[in-house]
């Protein structure tokens, strides 16, 4: 793998033969996503686009058409089970590894404590239906299910996962991502010094902690649905000395008063929404924000028209348990940012290659909105 | 640099008759990769013992597990990985143009 990912005191341990099937899938996804990914433009452009425009006058005019050339293709359908079958061992393979050290882990946590930081947990917070109702990455549990009394399952097999899925391209911290939220907030708004930033679905806390390191002093919250996740992210955020304050909340309605911070972001969750929620959730960074205060989204900026771009990144919404990735890419700026309260010359959006992948999610990058100060900008 | 001399890897003629479909097809494929894992795993651990033993280490289960590979050590066994995963989809990502090309000349 090109960058091992740096140890800290919460990563699970491995043996060898664990590390070394590790390593295979780490192999097998950089060889589907590198080397066969690629090709399958020239497959569709170069043969199943003529070949059906030979039989029915023209290239395939609809998504659903592209659908029906490419899924008749072997080479679609032999990439396409490769990479949902890398998917399914990569959790499988990483969960024997979590399960046999669970107990170890939560005692390890345990002793963590949340060092500087603190963690709020809610039992009583129910689950919407759309997180519920499919584990997203088909990784089985999801982001939310415990499987035992202090479970942090789900986050160590996220953090592990996670870096072999994109084998090692989020860098050794898988804090990539963050780092590039955080550093498009700083060069778009040159001298902006948050002194309460808030992370919405935040996970193992990968995004976070860059938030930490690029506004020093501020102070820093997490919140996340998903129990096991945050035990899991406050013991590896006490493990890597940070203090981050995590809440378990839905990121949409949590209990936090009114103008409570300078700074909101997220990083990859709002592809994870439904378009109800997603709005839900710039209503209620609009009520958190204080004036002056920011959004800022790391996720798609865009879904495309052509009908072979749309097909391809739907992939994931069909082979990988990601229902809601459309209403991310379809969003409508600034007009889905006014409807929750932010003035249209507020809203910005910063362009962000993929931090990994950058072929296949060219579209991606920050955008958000400056909530307005009273009489001014 | 020459050119790499690359072997044909897909015969011409009338298209491989039909085997297995559907979804039990899909398993069996996903059970291989699972097992491919395994094997892939095992030539390492053959790896290590084979370093250890040129390096008059004992094979034994504490020094494989305590082995830490170099940087050339890791990029000969990802390299191995490379071509083992190039041997093994071979099938599963046949090009589409030489079951086209098949079928057009076995209709001739």
């Amino acid at each position: 793998m090109p960058v091992p990912q740096s140890h800290h005191a919460m990563l699970i341990e491995e043996t060898h033969d664990e590390r070394a099937r590790d390593a295979f899938i780490a192999s097998l996804r950089e060889f589907t996503m590198a080397e066969v990914y690629p090709r399958l433009r020239g497959l569709y452009t170069d043969v199943l686009a003529p070949r059906h425009a030979e039989r029915h006058g023209g290239a395939p005019a609809s998504v659903d058409a592209v659908r029906s050339v490419m899924e008749d293709s072997p080479f679609y359908m032999g990439y396409s089970l490769l990479v949902r079958g890398t998917q399914e061992l990569l959790w499988d393979t990483v969960g024997e590894a979590v399960e046999r050290q669970l107990p170890a882990l939560i005692t390890k946590a345990a002793t963590l404590g949340a060092g500087k930081g603190s963690l709020t947990l809610d039992e009583s917070l129910s689950l919407p239906n759309y997180t519920a109702a499919v584990d997203i990455h088909v990784m089985p549990g999801g982001f939310h299910t415990d499987i035992t009394e202090n479970d942090v399952f789900a986050g160590a097999l996220y953090d592990r996962g996670v870096h072999l899925f994109a084998f090692g391209g989020l860098g050794p911290l898988n804090d990539e991502l963050g780092v590039a939220t955080a550093a498009a907030v700083r060069n778009r708004f040159p001298g902006f010094a948050p002194e309460r930033v808030l992370d919405l679905g935040c996970g193992a806390g990968h995004s976070t902690l860059p938030l930490a390191e690029a506004f020093p002093g501020a102070i820093v919250h997490g919140v996340d649905l998903g129990a096991p996740m945050l035990r899991y992210a406050t013991a590896r955020a006490a493990a890597l000395d940070h203090a981050i304050h995590f809440s378990q909340q839905d990121a949409t309605r949590t209990n936090f008063p009114d103008a409570s911070f300078d700074l909101i972001t997220s990083t990859l969750l709002l592809h994870e929404m439904p378009r109800p929620a997603i709005l839900a959730l710039f209503r209620e960074c609009h009520r958190l924000l204080r004036p002056g205060g920011i959004m800022a989204h790391h996720d798609l900026l865009r879904w495309p028209d052509e009908p072979f771009d749309a097909f391809m990144m739907a992939w994931t919404t069909r082979h990988n348990n990601e229902p809601y990735e459309r209403a991310s890419g379809t969003l409508k700026f600034p007009d889905d940012c006014v409807a929750a309260g932010f003035d249209a010359s507020d809203v910005f959006v910063v362009a962000q290659p993929g931090a990994y992948l950058e072929e296949v999610y060219q579209v991606s990058g920050i955008r958000g909105a400056r909530k307005r100060r009273e009489g001014g900008k | 640099m020459p050119t790499p001399i690359k072997r044909r890897r897909f015969a011409n003629g009338p298209p491989r008759p039909k085997y297995l479909t559907g979804a039990e097809a899909d398993r069996a494929v996903m059970m291989i990769l699972a097992l491919a894992a395994e094997v892939s795993a095992l030539r390492e651990r053959l790896d290590s013992h084979e370093r250890l033993a040129a390096a008059g280490r004992p094979p034994a289960p504490e020094f494989v597990e305590s082995y830490s590979p170099t940087e050339a050590v890791e990029a000969d066994r990802a390299a191995a990985r490379r071509a083992m995963i190039d041997r093994i989809t071979r099938v599963l990502l046949e090009p589409d143009c030489v079951r086209v090309r098949a079928s057009s000349e076995s209709s001739e």
